[in-house]
């Protein structure tokens, strides 16, 4: 079967890392680009982290560096934003500390080099080299690919499918109904979703069906995979946290991977149901800052649907699909 | 003569954005490096073949040209909603086709790139249109910033609006981007109505541009009906306002203009606002640090006799 051409725009990040692994482990793609950004962590971070991950799991494909910052800095000003204002510290900064590691995992030192055209122009360059069939997995906030779009007014028609991990039809993680990956950047959201490309949200309220417990880290971990080591340290992660009295019930005993449930899409559409409704995300409200409004009403009035919303996930086919991606990585098939 | 000053101009020509290329072309004190397009007065394809049009009318066909965005960076273009650019963008003048001048294939952000990068000197961007490439080529192009003499703009307004009840059009086309350009970091000088307002050229002087500027004179005569229409036979106002000329002028001739520091924001947050440009002169009322210049006023005669004699020089 013909490989799918994917770029993966991505803010590693252990989700990320996941999601990486299973466009690499499930051969279905034709992976064209890894293209990291500002998000999880400042650039930095994500551009050594997207490297590490390039070079451990042995993905041949350029490593774009795209934007270092949000279109605009600033936004979040409320008190109800605290906590994404911490985050929006300009690159640089050194009290900035949150998931710049990831799983607190050392990575053998790189054996690459990251492609010298910045993020904006690869996503371009591979969209005219793939015809028409160029897939995008966006799993951190969507400067880069708002800005390719904002640079080649040509792009959007050439892009065949965007899956982004982001928004919430429901409840937000960073504000009551923001999501991180949207908060970082609503400009840049909102900037991609307006050009009508078919576009998945995968938002919190379906990655948090798609959990992982204790065993089944365990199990992945265990398996005799090249990348049993990243696996051990995620695992050993979880367990730490679930000891720990600091954190709170919710995170103990499981874990998400939300990048990951977004990647599961793309390798297998009926992991989860989708309904093809309006969103809009909200640029204006002090408190419904970077809400991905979604329409779910039962006939629709707010305009032309312009996105599949993620709705209910089947759990098991997830991990199935999980652990058939680490198959790739076992040792003996070396 | 000391070095020319390297400009890169924006425009969505549009009647006054074709001064503002008559000005760039005439002055010995700037070197118009290459014109970039964008949506505004009309749509981009009128706006780059107008742009194209009067470059070969004013004898430079050869000055690089690239079309930049079509639409502002959130939402898209939507005819303005009365004639105040005409027909064609050029306010009723007809313009052959062009001959040689023709736009480039690759996007005006990469022009502007290009010329910055291979510059000596630090390069001055003058936007006229909606602030869309300027944003782009800033956030695409981070590493250039520093490369910049400034960025100049006609638009914005301390206390008044135009596309709205506060909001200047050019802001307001796309308030996102605009509010990029001003948070960059880049000196930033802002030509806004308070300023342009008071640099008309009143009947009389639009004759005299006719009689004595040859085949510009009469190109710029003809440019300027519908302005006249507007501004002065329904408006009452003296002359029509050659906004888009100020920024350049700003930059040859600062002594003619007067202007003063100050902090200003766009108002992204919606409401009665959105778009308007929030000025505090000096930054005294918020106590912020000046991040731009506002041009108060321009010696009025000597600007439209610096127009006059620009359609002189490219015209006989």
């Amino acid at each position: 079967m013909k490989k799918v051409p994917l770029i993966i725009d991505t803010d590693p990040g252990g989700d990320d890392a996941i999601a990486i692994m299973m466009a690499k482990g499930c051969g279905m793609f034709d992976i064209r680009a890894i293209c990291p950004v500002n998000g999880n962590s400042p650039l930095r971070d994500t551009k050594r982290n997207a490297m590490d991950l390039a070079c451990y799991y042995d993905i041949d494909t350029r490593v774009a560096v795209g934007a270092n910052q949000p279109l605009y800095r600033g936004l979040i000003t409320n008190s109800n934003f605290k906590r994404v204002a911490k985050m929006l510290k300009k690159d640089g900064e050194d009290d900035f500390q949150y998931g710049g590691q990831m799983f607190d995992f050392a990575f053998p030192a790189p054996t690459k080099e990251f492609d010298p055209l910045p993020a904006w122009d690869v996503i371009y360059e591979e969209a005219v080299k793939a015809k028409g069939e160029l897939v995008i997995l966006a799993i951190g906030p969507l400067t880069n690919l708002a800005l390719a779009l904002g640079k080649y007014s040509d792009l959007a028609p050439l892009i065949k499918e965007i899956v982004v991990m982001g928004g919430s039809a429901y409840a937000g993680n960073h504000t009551p109904v923001g999501e991180f990956n949207v908060l970082i950047d609503p400009w840049a959201f909102a900037m991609v979703l307006k050009w009508g490309i078919p576009f998945k949200m995968v938002g919190l309220d379906a990655t948090a069906q798609a959990y992982h417990t204790l065993d089944e880290l365990k199990e992945m971990a265990d398996m005799d995979t090249t990348i049993a080591p990243m696996l051990k340290t995620a695992y050993d992660g979880v367990v730490a946290r679930s000891n720990d009295p600091n954190f709170p019930p919710h995170l103990k005993g499981r874990t998400v991977y939300h990048d990951a449930l977004a990647m599961a899409c793309l390798i297998d559409p009926e992991v989860c149901s989708f309904r093809h409704t309006r969103v809009e995300v909200e640029l204006s409200s002090p408190i419904a800052f970077g809400q991905t409004v979604v329409d779910k009403r039962p006939a629709l009035t707010a305009g032309e649907p312009n996105c599949l919303v993620a709705q209910k996930v089947d759990r098991e086919r997830y991990l199935e699909i999980v652990l058939r991606c680490l198959e790739a990585f076992k040792k003996e098939e070396k | 003569m000391s070095e020319r000053i390297p400009v890169i101009l924006d425009v969505d020509t549009g009647v006054d954005d074709a001064f503002a290329i008559m000005l760039a072309l005439a002055s010995d004190r700037l070197e118009l490096r290459a014109v970039t397009t964008v949506h505004g007065n009309t749509d981009l394809e009128g706006t780059t073949d107008n742009t194209l049009r009067v470059l070969e009318l004013l004898g430079r066909p050869e000055i690089p040209v690239a079309a930049g965005a079509a639409h502002p960076l959130i939402g898209f273009y939507s005819p303005i909603p009365f004639a105040m650019h005409g027909e064609n963008g050029l306010g009723g003048a007809k313009l052959p086709e062009c001959k040689t001048a023709k736009a480039l294939d690759i996007p005006a952000v990469e022009l502007m790139a290009k010329v910055v990068r291979e510059s000596s000197q630090p390069v001055w961007l003058v936007g006229v249109g909606p602030l869309t490439n300027i944003a782009v080529f800033l956030h695409c192009y981070s590493e250039l910033r520093e490369k910049l003499a400034g960025i100049a703009i006609m638009g914005g307004a301390a206390y008044s609006g135009n596309a709205s009840i506060a909001a200047e059009a050019n802001i307001y086309h796309d308030l996102h981007a605009a509010a990029m350009v001003f948070k960059a970091g880049v000196p930033l000088v802002m030509c806004g109505l308070e300023c342009t307002m008071g640099a008309y050229i009143t009947p009389a002087e639009r004759e005299k541009l006719a009689r004595t500027g040859g085949r510009v004179g009469s190109f710029a005569y003809d440019c300027l009906e519908s302005y006249q229409r507007v501004y002065v036979d329904d408006a009452g106002f003296p002359g029509s306002a050659i906004h888009d000329g100020v920024p350049l002028m700003y930059i040859a001739h600062p002594e003619r203009v007067k202007a003063t520091p100050a902090f200003g924001e766009v108002d992204v947050w919606g409401g009665v606002t959105m778009g308007a440009t929030n000025i505090d002169y000096n930054g005294k009322v918020s106590g912020r640090e000046c991040n731009m210049t506002v041009a108060d006023c321009i010696d009025r005669e000597w600007y439209v006799a610096e127009i006059i004699a620009a359609a002189q020089k490219l015209g006989n």
